[in-house]
C-alpha cells in the first residue's frame, strides 16, 4: 500500500457525497439493527434498488455502512430485551443482559459500541495492511480446514454451557439436531420433515434465536409473579437503570484493564472472518470461549461480566470487515451481504478481483476507509443510541412485554414472510422456557444450530474427495496443524476435567445460579 | 372461476367486473390497485434476487404500485417455488421461477409441477460452463474428459447439491460421452461459492457453474473457464467453446430466470406484466444493468416460455432418470 | 416446570434412540461412506450418552420430586396474562390473514395490557400507535409484505 495510494483513497471517501452515504447508512442500519428480528441482510437487500442510482463509491460506501451498524445495533435488543441480532451475537446476549438486570445497561451498551467500534477500527487497519495477502491465504482453506474450524467452534460451546457441560451439551446436541431439518445436500432428499412443506425449507435461527430467548424470558417473568401487578407498579423483573450513568462513561478504565482481551479478540475476529463461510459467525463464540478460558476469573463469565462481552464483541465487528476481502480479491462472498456487495460493485462497473487491487487499488482502499468512517461513526450515534436505549428502559413492564410480543410476531414471521416463523418462534419459546428452569443453558442450542450445517457439509464434503478415507483429514498441511490442534485442546480439556472431578471435596451438585 | 370466463369474450369480462365489484372485489381492469408481491424462491444477494429486484423495481415504475420482493427461501428453491403456485391467482403475488421448478418432481419432492403455473415471460437465460483448476494437468474441456475417461475417480467436481441442476448438467453431459457418471466424483455442496473455493484450495478438479461466478477467480489466475454446456455460444462469453462444438453432444441445460404467477391468474393481467416484461427487456438501461453483473438479456412471451419449460423439464427427467437421480 | 434428572436422563436417551431409528432409515447414496444418516446418528448416540449421564447424577439425588411445578406462582389476572402471551400469539396466527396485521396486533396488544394491569387511557392510545407505526415501518418502509385485511385499502 502506497502513501499516494492512501492519500488518492482518503480523498475520495472524504466527499460529500460518500460522507452523506455512509451517514445515511449509518442512521438506517442502526434503525433496522435495533428493530428485533430485522436482520442486515434485509437492511443490505433493501438498499440495492436505491444503488442503482447512485456512483460505485457512495453506493458501495452505503452498504457498508448500514451492515457494519446494523450488526452491531443488534446488540441493543439482544442487551435490553434478551433478542440478539445475529447468531454472532447470541454468544454473549446472556451476558449483556445480566448486565442490565442488575441495572448496568448503560454501561453494557456502551461496551457493545465502544469495542465494536474498537475492534472494526483496527480489524479495518489491519486491513489495510495485509488485505491481499490474508485473501492468498484464506483461499487455500478448503473444506478439510473448514470442519476442523467448525469442531473449533463446537469446543467454544464447552467453555460458554456454565459448570455443568452434559446439560450445555445436551444443548449444542439438540441445536445441531433441528440444524438438519430440511432437505439434505447430500442425497436431496427430504430428511426429518415428517412430510411437511414448510420443514423441507428447514428451520432457520432467527425465529429460534427469538423464541428461545426473548420470549421463553417473557414467559418466566409473567409465571413467576403471583399477583396481579396495578398500574404504576415497580418492575422487579427489569430493574430501570439506577446507576445514572453517561454512555461510555469509564470505559477507558476498561480498556486499559483488558487490553490483552481487546487485541485476542480484534486479532481473532480480523483472521477467521477473512474465512469464506464460515468466518463471521464463528469468531466472536470463539473469542468469547478463548476469554473464559484465559480470564482470571472464569467463574463470573455468563453472569454479567464485562471481560468477555469486550473480546467478543471486539472480535465481531473485526471480522465484519475482513469479511470483505474474499470478496472484494476474489469475488468470493462469505455471506448473504457480502453476496449483496459484490452484486452492487459488479453493477458499478467495478468486478472484484486481484485485478482491482493491481490496476485499481484505490478502490478496495477506498472501501476499507469507508469501514474506517463507518465504525468512528459508531461513538457519535452509539452515544445517541444508548441514551435513547434508556428510554426503553423507563418504559412501563405492562407496555413493554405487549410491545416485545409484537416484535417478536413480526420479527419471526419477517425472516421469510410466513406464519411458519411464528410457530417455530412459540414452540422454540416452550422449548427454552423448559430447558432454562431445568438447568440448560440457551446459548449452545444457537451455536449447534449455526454451526451443525458447516460442520455437516464440509465433514460430508471432504469424505467424499477422499473416498471415505478419514485420514484424508490430516492429509494437507494446514489442515493437520488444525486437526492436532483441536485434538490437543479436547485431550486438554477432558483431562482437566478428570483432574477436577479426581480432586476431593467438589461440590457436584449442577450450578442453578441462572434458574435463579 | 374468473378466468374461465374470460375467455369467451368481453362480455363476460364486463359482467365478471361488474359481479366482481358489487362484492367490494378489486375491480381487475385496474389492477393493480395495490402492492404486489414478486416471491423470490432464492436467497437476497443471489443472482435471481438481484435480476428480480432489478426487474421488480422497473414493474413497480410502469404500474405505479409496489413490487415487493419477498425471499422465501429454503429447500434447493423448493419452499419458494411452492408458495408461488399456492397463492391467492388474484395478480397480486408474483413469482421470479427457475429452472429448479421443473425438477422436484422427478426428483420426488412434493409441493409443485411445472403444471401448476401461470406462465408470464423469461427474462434470462444463462447456460452453465465447466470450469477448471489454473494448475490442472490439462487446459482444455477434451483434456480433462479424457482424464475422467482414462482414470475414474480422479476428478472430483462440485457445484451444487446432489440433483441440482449443476450437478445434472454435468453429469448429464458425461452420460452423452458414454461416461459412467461415478466416474467423476461429485461433491455435493450449498451452492456455487464453497464450490468455488474447493477449487481454488486444490480440493477439487472441476466446478460447473455460470461463467460469471467463476469470473473473478478466472481472473486471479485461479481457474479456468473451459467450455459452456451449451449447444449455442453465449453473447457475453462469444470466446467460450461450447461442449457441442468440442464433442458434437446434444446437450443444452439452460437455466432460466422468468415470471410466473399461480395457476389461475386473470389472462388481462397476465397480459399486462408480459407486456411490461417484454418493455423492461428492451430497456438500455436494464440491459446494461445485466451485463454488468454477467446476466444475458433473453425475452421470450408466456406461450414461448411455456413450451421451454415443458420441454426442459421432459429432458431434465429423462437425463435424472438415466444418471439414477429420479425417485 | 421442574423435572428431576432422574426422569429426565432416560427421557433424552429415548429420544436419542429414536432420532437413531429415524436416521437409520434415511436414504444412503451409492459409493458414498458417509451420508445424510452421520450426523443425525452421532446427535443420537451422544443424547443417549448424555441422557445416561443425567440419570446417574439424578439417582444420587432420590428425594427430590419427579416433577415440580412450584415456578407456576401466576394467580388470577396475571396467570391469564401469562397464557395470553402465548395462546394470543397463537389466536394471532389464525387471524392474521383474515383480519390483518394493524387489527389482530392491536387486539393482541390491547388484551396483553389489560391482563397487565395497564390503565385505559394506556392502552387505548398506545396500542392502536405501536401496532400502525410498525406496520408502516414493516409494509412502508421496509417492504415486508403484511397483510392488511379487513383494512385493505384504508390504510396508506
Amino acid at each position: 500500500m502506497s502513501p499516494a495510494t492512501l492519500l488518492e483513497s482518503l480523498g475520495m471517501v472524504l466527499q460529500v457525497q460518500v460522507l452523506l452515504a455512509i451517514l445515511g447508512g449509518a442512521v438506517y442500519g442502526l434503525f433496522i439493527g435495533a428493530l428485533p428480528g430485522l436482520t442486515a441482510t434485509m437492511a443490505t437487500a433493501l438498499l440495492v434498488p436505491l444503488t442503482f442510482y447512485m456512483a460505485p463509491l457512495p453506493a458501495i460506501a452505503l452498504i457498508v455502512s448500514s451492515t457494519a451498524m446494523a450488526i452491531t445495533a443488534g446488540d441493543i435488543p439482544g442487551a435490553l430485551l434478551r433478542i440478539p441480532g445475529t447468531p454472532a451475537s447470541a454468544a454473549y446476549t446472556e451476558e449483556s443482559y445480566a448486565m442490565t438486570r442488575r441495572g448496568d445497561a448503560v454501561r453494557a451498551l456502551s461496551i457493545g459500541f465502544f469495542f465494536s467500534a474498537l475492534g472494526g477500527l483496527i480489524g479495518a487497519g489491519a486491513l489495510l495492511v495485509t488485505g491481499p495477502l490474508l485473501a492468498r491465504v484464506s483461499l487455500n482453506f478448503s473444506s478439510f480446514e473448514f470442519f476442523w474450524l467448525a469442531v473449533l467452534g463446537l469446543l467454544a460451546c464447552a467453555l460458554v454451557s456454565g459448570s455443568n457441560p452434559v446439560k450445555g451439551g445436551v444443548s449444542l446436541v439438540l441445536g445441531v439436531l433441528v440444524s438438519t431439518v430440511g432437505l439434505d445436500i447430500t442425497t436431496g432428499q427430504p430428511r426429518f420433515t415428517f412430510g411437511s412443506l414448510e420443514l423441507m425449507g428447514g428451520v432457520s435461527f432467527i425465529p429460534v434465536m427469538i423464541g428461545m430467548f426473548a420470549f421463553s424470558e417473557i414467559l418466566r417473568g409473567l409465571s413467576a409473579k403471583d399477583d396481579t401487578p396495578r398500574p404504576g407498579d415497580g418492575d422487579g423483573d427489569r430493574p430501570a437503570d439506577t446507576r445514572s450513568q453517561r454512555p461510555f462513561q469509564g470505559i477507558w478504565g476498561l480498556f486499559r484493564r483488558y487490553p490483552l482481551s481487546v487485541l485476542r479478540g480484534t486479532s481473532l475476529g480480523a483472521s477467521l472472518g477473512a474465512l469464506p463461510g464460515v468466518g463471521g459467525d464463528l469468531a466472536a463464540w470463539i473469542a468469547y470461549g478463548v476469554s473464559a478460558r484465559f480470564s482470571k476469573t472464569p467463574e463470573r463469565f455468563g453472569k454479567g461480566h464485562e471481560e468477555g462481552l469486550i473480546e467478543a464483541t471486539s472480535a465481531n465487528n473485526a471480522g465484519l470487515s475482513s469479511a470483505w476481502i474474499p470478496a472484494l480479491v476474489f469475488g468470493i462472498p462469505g455471506d448473504a451481504v457480502t453476496a449483496i456487495a459484490v452484486g452492487v460493485l459488479y453493477m458499478k462497473g467495478v468486478a472484484p478481483g486481484p485485478r482491482l487491487f493491481a490496476e485499481n487499488p484505490t478502490m478496495p482502499t477506498a472501501i476499507i476507509l469507508c469501514f474506517f468512517v463507518a465504525n468512528l461513526l459508531l461513538f457519535p450515534l452509539g452515544y445517541v443510541a444508548i441514551r435513547a436505549a434508556r428510554l426503553v428502559l423507563a418504559v412501563p413492564r405492562n407496555v413493554i412485554v405487549p410491545m416485545i410480543l409484537i416484535c417478536c410476531f413480526l420479527g419471526s414471521f419477517a425472516i421469510n414472510n410466513t406464519l411458519f416463523g411464528v410457530a417455530i418462534m412459540l414452540v422454540a419459546g416452550l422449548a427454552g422456557y423448559l430447558m432454562e428452569r431445568n438447568g440448560f443453558p440457551i446459548a449452545p442450542v444457537i451455536l449447534g444450530l449455526v454451526l451443525g450445517p458447516v460442520l455437516e457439509s464440509n465433514f460430508i464434503m471432504s469424505m467424499q474427495i477422499a473416498r471415505g478415507d478419514l485420514a484424508g483429514f490430516f492429509d494437507r498441511p494446514v489442515s493437520a496443524v488444525l486437526g492436532v490442534f483441536v485434538i490437543a485442546v479436547i485431550a486438554l480439556t477432558i483431562l482437566s476435567r478428570i483432574r477436577k472431578a479426581l480432586r476431593p471435596g467438589r461440590a457436584d451438585r449442577p450450578d442453578t445460579s441462572y434458574i435463579q | 372461476m374468473i378466468h374461465e370466463g374470460m375467455s369467451r369474450g368481453r362480455r363476460a369480462l364486463c359482467l365478471a367486473g361488474i359481479a366482481l365489484a358489487a362484492t367490494a372485489g378489486p375491480a381487475l381492469a385496474d389492477w393493480p390497485e395495490k402492492a404486489v408481491t414478486v416471491i423470490v424462491p432464492w436467497s437476497a444477494g443471489g443472482g435471481t434476487d438481484a435480476t428480480a429486484r432489478a426487474v421488480a423495481s422497473e414493474l413497480e415504475e410502469k404500474f405505479g404500485q409496489p413490487f415487493n420482493v419477498v425471499n422465501r427461501t429454503g429447500g434447493g428453491g423448493l419452499v419458494g417455488h411452492s408458495a408461488i403456485a399456492q397463492a391467492p391467482a388474484d395478480g397480486y403475488t408474483l413469482g421470479v421461477i427457475t429452472i429448479e421448478s421443473t425438477m422436484f418432481q422427478a426428483q420426488g419432492l412434493p409441493g409443485v409441477t411445472p403444471a401448476d403455473y401461470t406462465y408470464i415471460g423469461r427474462f434470462n437465460a444463462d447456460p452453465i460452463a465447466i470450469n477448471i483448476a489454473a494448475d490442472a494437468g490439462y487446459d482444455d474441456a477434451e483434456g480433462l474428459i479424457e482424464t475422467v475417461r482414462a482414470d475414474p475417480g480422479a476428478v472430483a467436481a462440485s457445484g451444487a447439491n446432489r440433483g441440482g441442476l449443476s450437478h445434472l448438467a454435468w453429469i448429464g453431459l458425461l452420460d452423452k460421452l458414454d461416461i459412467d457418471p461415478a466416474a467423476a466424483t461429485w461433491v455435493a455442496s450449498d451452492g456455487s461459492a464453497p464450490a468455488l473455493q474447493q477449487l481454488a484450495s486444490g480440493a477439487i478438479d472441476v466446478v460447473s457453474t455460470s461463467p460469471a461466478e467463476a469470473q473473478s477467480l478466472v481472473d486471479a489466475g485461479e481457474a479456468r473457464t473451459v467450455a459452456l454446456i451449451s449447444s449455442e455460444r453465449s453473447a457475453l462469453y462469444p470466446d467460450l467453446p461450447t461442449t457441442t462444438e468440442i464433442f458434437g453432444t446434444d446437450w443444452s441445460p439452460l437455466p432460466f430466470r422468468g415470471l410466473a404467477a399461480p395457476k389461475g391468474v386473470p389472462e388481462d393481467i397476465v397480459g399486462k406484466v408480459e407486456t411490461a416484461l417484454k418493455e423492461i427487456t428492451e430497456d438500455p438501461d436494464f440491459q446494461a444493468f445485466m451485463a454488468s453483473r454477467g446476466f444475458s438479456v433473453a425475452y421470450q412471451d408466456a406461450a414461448t416460455f411455456e413450451a421451454t419449460v415443458t420441454s426442459s423439464s421432459e429432458g431434465l427427467a429423462a437425463a435424472m432418470t438415466s444418471a439414477g437421480l429420479a425417485q | 416446570m421442574r423435572i428431576a434428572d432422574r426422569l429426565l436422563g432416560p427421557v433424552l436417551a429415548l429420544f436419542g434412540l429414536f432420532v437413531i431409528w429415524e436416521a437409520h432409515k434415511l436414504p444412503a447414496v451409492p459409493g458414498v461412506r458417509f451420508g445424510a444418516d452421520l450426523l443425525p446418528t452421532g446427535a443420537g448416540v451422544l443424547l443417549v450418552l448424555f441422557g445416561g449421564l443425567i440419570l446417574l447424577s439424578g439417582l444420587r439425588q432420590p428425594q427430590e420430586a419427579l416433577l415440580h411445578l412450584d415456578d407456576w406462582k401466576a394467580r388470577g389476572l396475571n396467570g391469564v396474562a401469562a397464557l395470553w402471551a402465548f395462546g394470543g400469539l397463537l389466536l394471532g396466527m389464525v387471524l392474521f390473514e383474515p383480519l390483518g396485521f394493524p387489527l389482530t396486533g392491536i387486539l393482541f396488544m390491547a388484551g396483553m395490557m389489560a391482563l397487565m394491569g395497564a390503565r385505559a387511557a394506556v392502552i387505548v392510545t398506545v396500542a392502536p400507535i405501536f401496532v400502525l407505526l410498525l406496520h408502516y415501518v414493516f409494509s412502508g418502509l421496509l417492504k415486508v409484505s403484511l397483510p392488511a385485511g379487513v383494512l385493505d385499502g384504508v390504510l396508506p
